[in-house]
């Protein structure tokens, strides 16, 4: 009977150790000691995370840097529009998602990669098929060496009202033979990047209400997709290598409108 | 004469104590139910400050937090500025409830978020069968993960929607419905309906117009339905953008009376571009058709009338069925 009661005891002491947040918060003046809710938030996305239920959400109470971190569940990492959340790795990626079969939400934040970041969003994993949709919203991603985003699995990408500056490329987005990726851009600004603004490989993109600018080789590249009241800056496109010209002369272009 | 009177006075005026309501609520993380629910002394959950507030008052949000689930049954605004986030998250149920006749609402800047078990983002419910008189508008919100529909509109009445993101809803995201000879209203701009497993925009027994938005990934773009043999569905698409989805654009596929005007519009690698499917006719303007597996297609008694100056190129079939072209006039 003692043993039965010590083994409800240490179930209770695992739930406790388990137990997690609907609604995790970080601020500047938070703790990761804390419990990570709203009223005792956390100082880093990372722990609050880790103490986020999957498909909770992570929210913004202040205007501060928050840390890299790796996603490896469904979650919400939100920031209302009053505040500045900022990532900015020294290396490495700002953001890693690394998950199958999950929602991934990134609402109003800052990527800023002219520290020493390698790409501001990583989807990665393995080869098979994902599952996995990643929702990139209101987000600014400037200055990293690689890609601003680094979808480079099979899954599913959204992306509005997005400003990427100054990356290697704006937006990569990859599958794999046979299983490629989708993608549906609304609102993005690719400004001066120093490849392509919007790279395709394995996958079929739909892009709208966007401006690639100032790019150093192609504004959208690879482009098995449409293009709708784009605005192509074709100075920049005669500008480029000779190698990219017959590259882009390979792809599949199906310009319209 | 006189005690009588202290009486009633004094009852009448403790009533109205009871009865005090505020024209503005406010919620806050630190907030009380038992407050007052005004802006310096707010409380901690809309639903608590909805019933402290006077019909055609509002709540405001003044931090970030959780409010919690709430059924509005008057006229009211819930607004939570863009500094904050105001979210519900219900475990079950909706994450709002609207059952209100003659009302006007407004849902602004609230983010809904239903993965954790929630069923649908905004329900408005009622007397299916008269009309509702209630105007319903939902402004800069985001509804998310919730196992019905996004937004579900399902009695008479008049809906607004401007500055929408639903992302995978489980069924749709928008459904719009009304009941045959009560047909509901819709004007929407602006939304991005993301990855909804049956439908981005479903319509029945209803009159709607659309623009400015996109469709992606989901099983149904743009649906203008008419399930019932007395329904009606009236739908105009302008502007949007239907990608990554098995069907497109559908006008038809129930028994009632399907209409579906697209202008302007793109559809790009669905299985099926536009549709008109039976009881359906699409009219069908200025817009680009490609790479989906049929680029237009008619089927049974769907009728399907394209200006002639649509854009149907590189689909694996570019048309099918009977396709009646007409010119400008």
């Amino acid at each position: 009977m003692s043993q039965i009661a010590g083994a409800v005891v240490s179930i209770l002491v695992c739930t406790s150790v388990i137990a997690q947040n609907n609604r995790s918060a970080v601020s500047l003046t938070g703790n990761d000691a804390a419990t990570c809710t709203v009223p005792d938030p956390c100082r880093t996305f990372d722990v609050a995370i880790s103490k986020t239920n999957a498909g909770g959400e992570v929210i913004v109470l202040s205007s501060a840097g928050y840390g890299p971190f790796t996603v490896n569940k469904s979650i919400s990492i939100i920031s209302p529009l009053a505040y500045h959340a900022v990532r900015a790795p020294a290396s490495g990626d700002a953001i890693t998602v690394n998950v199958d079969n999950a929602m991934v939400v990134l609402r109003g934040l800052t990527l800023n990669g002219s520290l020493g970041g390698v790409n501001g969003i990583t989807f990665t994993g393995g080869s098979a098929a994902s599952n996995t949709r990643l929702y990139v919203e209101n987000c600014v991603i400037s200055g990293f060496s690689g890609e601003g985003v680094n979808f480079a699995r099979n899954g599913a990408l959204f992306i509005s009202d997005l400003v990427a500056r100054e990356d290697g490329h704006a937006i990569f987005v990859d599958g794999s033979p046979g299983l490629p990726s989708s993608a549906s851009i609304d609102h993005a600004l690719l400004e001066r990047d120093v490849y392509d603004g919007l790279r395709i490989n394995n996958a079929t993109v739909a892009i709208r209400d966007s401006v690639a600018a100032g790019n150093g080789f192609v504004g959208f590249m690879h482009v098995r997709m449409i293009q709708e009241r784009l605005r192509i800056f074709p100075r920049r496109i005669a500008r480029r290598p000779a190698t990219s010209r017959a590259l882009l002369q390979a792809a599949v272009l199906e310009l319209h409108g | 004469m006189r005690p009588i009177a202290a009486a009633v006075t004094g009852a009448l005026l403790f009533c109205a104590s009871l009865l005090a309501q505020n024209n503005r609520s406010a919620v806050s993380l630190t907030g009380n139910d038992t407050a007052s629910c005004t802006v310096p002394d707010p409380c901690r959950t809309f639903d608590v400050a909805i019933s402290k507030t006077n019909a055609g008052g509002e709540v405001i949000v003044l931090s970030s937090a959780g409010y919690g689930p709430f059924t509005v049954t008057k006229s009211i605004s819930i607004i939570s500025p863009p500094a904050y986030h105001a979210a519900l998250a219900p475990t079950s149920g909706n994450a709002i409830t609207i059952n209100a006749d003659n009302a006007l609402v407004v849902l602004r800047g609230l983010t809904l978020n239903g993965s954790l078990g929630g069923q649908n983002g905004i329900l408005f419910t009622g007397q299916t069968a008269s009309p509702s008189g209630t105007t319903l508008s939902v402004e800069n919100c985001v509804i998310g993960g919730f196992s019905g529909n996004g937004i579900s509109f399902v009695r008479n009445g008049i809906l607004f929607v401007t500055n929408l993101i639903a992302r995978q809803n489980v069924y749709d995201a928008i459904y719009v419905d009304g009941s045959p000879g009560n047909p509901s209203w819709a004007s929407i701009d602006h939304a991005l309906l993301e990855k909804s497993l049956n439908a981005a925009l479903e319509v029945q027994n209803a009159s709607v117009a659309i623009r400015d938005s996109i469709a992606a990934a989901g099983y149904v773009g743009f649906w203008a339905l008419a399930s019932g043999p007395a329904s009606t569905a009236d739908v105009s698409v302008e502007n949007c953008q239907a990608t990554h989805n098995t069907y497109g654009y559908i006008a038809g596929n129930g028994g009632g009376t399907a209409q579906l005007i697209v202008s302007d519009s793109v559809a790009w690698a669905n299985g099926y571009g536009l549709f008109a499917d039976d009881n359906g006719t699409v009219r069908a303007s200025n817009n680009r058709v490609s790479r989906n597996s049929i680029g237009l297609w008619q089927l049974g008694a769907g009728v399907f009338r394209s200006r002639g100056n649509n854009t149907v190129d590189g689909n694996s079939t570019a048309t099918s069925g009977t396709i009646t072209t007409f010119g400008p006039m």
